[in-house]
């Protein structure tokens, strides 16, 4: 239903989101956190450039880093900035009767859209910070990159 | 987000539920504007999973397994592509019992959409989901009542609601 795209997208996210304010990521450390095939990964994350939501810095302590707090950054952001929900806006049929949405139509719009708002209403910061408090599942994720604000580590993008 | 697949099979289902014989394929193809070859294997899942039945014959063709009131929007996606729950987390060991919270969210969300579609009978969406050539926009349910989903079509009523039966009210608010 939710596109690997999408899941490889949350998953670097919710990576960088653990990390400490200042870190950065580098793109090889995200792929082995997140367990994202690297050229995969690198897609992802020009994307989230792209849309604003990372930024890449140069140098030795350089990588991704969230370009705004996790709290101000939503799953729906995330998915849009990857793979965007697409509403139905007219019905496929292409019947030129059908200037309204059919009920089916509708029915499936509907759906998307309430998948559209429950994704706006949760930000990164939910997702991210529970799982470091909880050391809840998914501990590849969140649990180890908070050890991983490593100065010396050059930045190998 | 919604696959072609299910699309397809959808609009097969609202032109069985909104026409009074058994269709043949041609007819079901020619109406939903579905690909002949793809049609068949989505008729093929959907007689398998005893949603319509299928008669040989100079007059066969598909029709309805039971009353579109009593089928859901959901029992045609389990058909043919099924929508599939996170039980566990994709990169935690396979005893991991408990889901992180970012595959909870996203697991809700996938739970929301089925609940969704549970509700949603065939009676409150057949009509003008697939309309048959010629006639332009039906208005009518199989049973020959004005169909209330094309004429009122406020965003927020429920199409159906289960249970409500082929004769029954389509919109509950």
């Amino acid at each position: 239903m939710l596109s690997q795209t999408v899941e490889y997208a949350l998953r670097a996210m919710t990576h960088l989101a653990a990390l400490p304010s200042d870190a950065a990521a580098n793109s090889e450390t995200i792929a082995e956190r997140t367990q994202v095939p690297k050229g995969y990964l690198s897609k992802v994350l020009r994307d989230l450039v792209v849309a604003g939501l990372i930024d890449s810095r140069r140098g030795p302590n350089g990588g991704f880093a969230l370009a705004r707090p996790a709290s101000r950054i939503s799953i729906l952001d995330v998915v849009n900035a990857t793979d965007p929900l697409k509403r139905i806006e007219h019905c496929p049929l292409g019947n030129p009767a059908h200037l309204d949405l059919c009920p089916l139509h509708r029915r499936l719009d509907d759906a998307i859209a309430m998948i559209e708002r429950e994704f706006g209403r949760t930000s990164l910061a939910e997702v991210a910070a529970s799982s470091v408090r909880t050391s809840n599942a998914c501990r590849t994720l969140v649990g180890l990159t908070v050890q991983r604000a490593d100065p010396h580590r050059r930045d190998a993008r | 987000m919604i696959s072609q697949t299910v699309e397809y099979a959808l609009r097969a289902m609202s032109h069985l539920a909104s026409v009074h014989h058994a269709a043949t394929s041609v007819e079901i193809a020619g109406a939903t504007k579905v690909p002949h070859g793809y049609l068949s294997k989505i008729m093929r899942d959907l007689v398998c999973a005893e949603l319509v039945r299928s008669f040989r014959g100079r007059r066969g063709g598909f029709i309805l397994a039971r009353d579109p009131g009593a089928i859901s929007v959901l029992d045609i996606v389990k058909a043919v592509d099924p929508i599939h729950r996170i039980e566990r987390c994709p990169l935690d060991e396979p005893l991991q019992t408990t889901v992180c919270p970012l595959h909870r969210c996203l697991d809700d969300a996938v739970a929301h959409i089925e609940q969704s579609f549970a509700r949603a009978t065939l009676v409150g969406v057949a009509g003008t989901g697939a309309p048959a050539r010629g006639r332009g926009r039906s208005r009518r349910n199989p049973d020959g009542r004005a169909n209330p989903g094309v004429a009122d079509r406020s965003e927020n009523a429920e199409l159906s609601v289960r249970g409500d039966g082929i004769g029954g009210r389509s919109i509950s608010r």
